[in-house]
């Protein structure tokens, strides 16, 4: 293991949509957290697995931050983040982690609460 | 305990202990490529060897030999180009003392790296005899924190 680059900015990078929408009423949003190191090739799996499962699913009602614990590791306790890539879903309430690069477009279905759950303890 | 909080308590339980197997599940599959650790009251964010390829690409391939010595002289680490220096292969090289591969090497090794410290960092280049043929070869010894470097070319 190697320790990477710290430095002190936070960078927390938007992704699309630009402007943050308002759930309109009786129009689920979700509002989601990716924290990933730097350039590692997990993270950006898990960035472009990301935004494609959420074009095809949930189209204009979604948020991504990309948060780089890299740049800051600091942002990684508010959400207890221990292994990387991890996406977090802050909205719709309860929170919710997932962990790895979002391979499974099932799995990532049912974590984001699109799909319900049909199986527990899959693989 | 109400039948209603044992409800509520095993659901909380379910959803940490599903979290938790999401994680092992995630690392097993090499879902995963760095962690986040606390040391001294820190975050620090350690990426698995992936991350640091391109790099190590480039040390093994370079035409210019290069090792890194622990302080009592074994070799910790050492390019192709460093094991051909010796006439040998790394494999061959790996956890050996210096001193096995070249004349008077680990001696004269210590006291370049000395010189080399005391100029800090402006190592100058030496010669070292190759303990088999008796060939030298030229190096410039480098003082790391974790480690010692040695590296040298034909």
């Amino acid at each position: 293991m190697k320790k990477t680059a710290t430095a002190a900015t936070p960078v927390v990078k938007k992704t699309r949509p630009k402007t943050a929408p308002k759930s309109a009423p009786g129009r689920p949003f979700w509002d989601l957290r990716l924290y990933v190191a730097g350039q590692t090739p997990k993270s950006i799996t898990a960035l472009n697995n990301l935004r494609r499962i959420c074009e095809e699913h949930l189209e204009g009602r979604y948020r991504i931050q990309v948060i780089d614990l890299v740049k800051n590791p600091a942002l990684a306790r508010g959400d207890q983040i221990v292994a990387i890539p991890t996406l977090v879903r802050s909205v719709p309430a309860p929170l919710r982690r997932m962990i790895g690069d979002l391979s499974s477009t099932e799995r990532v279905l049912v974590g984001l609460d699109v799909r319900p759950s049909t199986s527990r303890g899959d693989e | 305990m109400s039948g209603a909080d044992a409800r509520r308590t095993v659901s909380d339980l379910m959803k940490r202990l599903e979290e938790a197997e999401d994680t092992i599940r995630a690392i097993r599959n090499g879902e995963v490529d760095a962690f986040v650790m606390r040391a001294a009251e820190e975050e620090r964010v350690f990426a698995v060897a992936s991350a640091d390829g391109p790099y190590r690409l480039l040390v093994e391939r370079m035409q210019q030999g290069a090792a890194t010595l622990s302080s009592d002289g074994a070799v910790l680490y050492c390019n192709q180009r460093f094991a051909e220096l010796l006439s040998t292969s790394p494999e061959h090289v790996f956890g050996e003392s210096f001193g096995r591969f070249v004349q008077a090497g680990t001696r004269l090794l210590w006291n370049a790296l000395a010189a080399a410290e005391r100029k800090k960092e402006t190592a100058r280049e030496r010669s070292l005899s190759r303990g088999s043929t008796g060939a030298s070869f030229p190096f410039t010894p480098r003082s790391a924190r974790s480690g010692r470097t040695s590296a040298g070319s034909p």
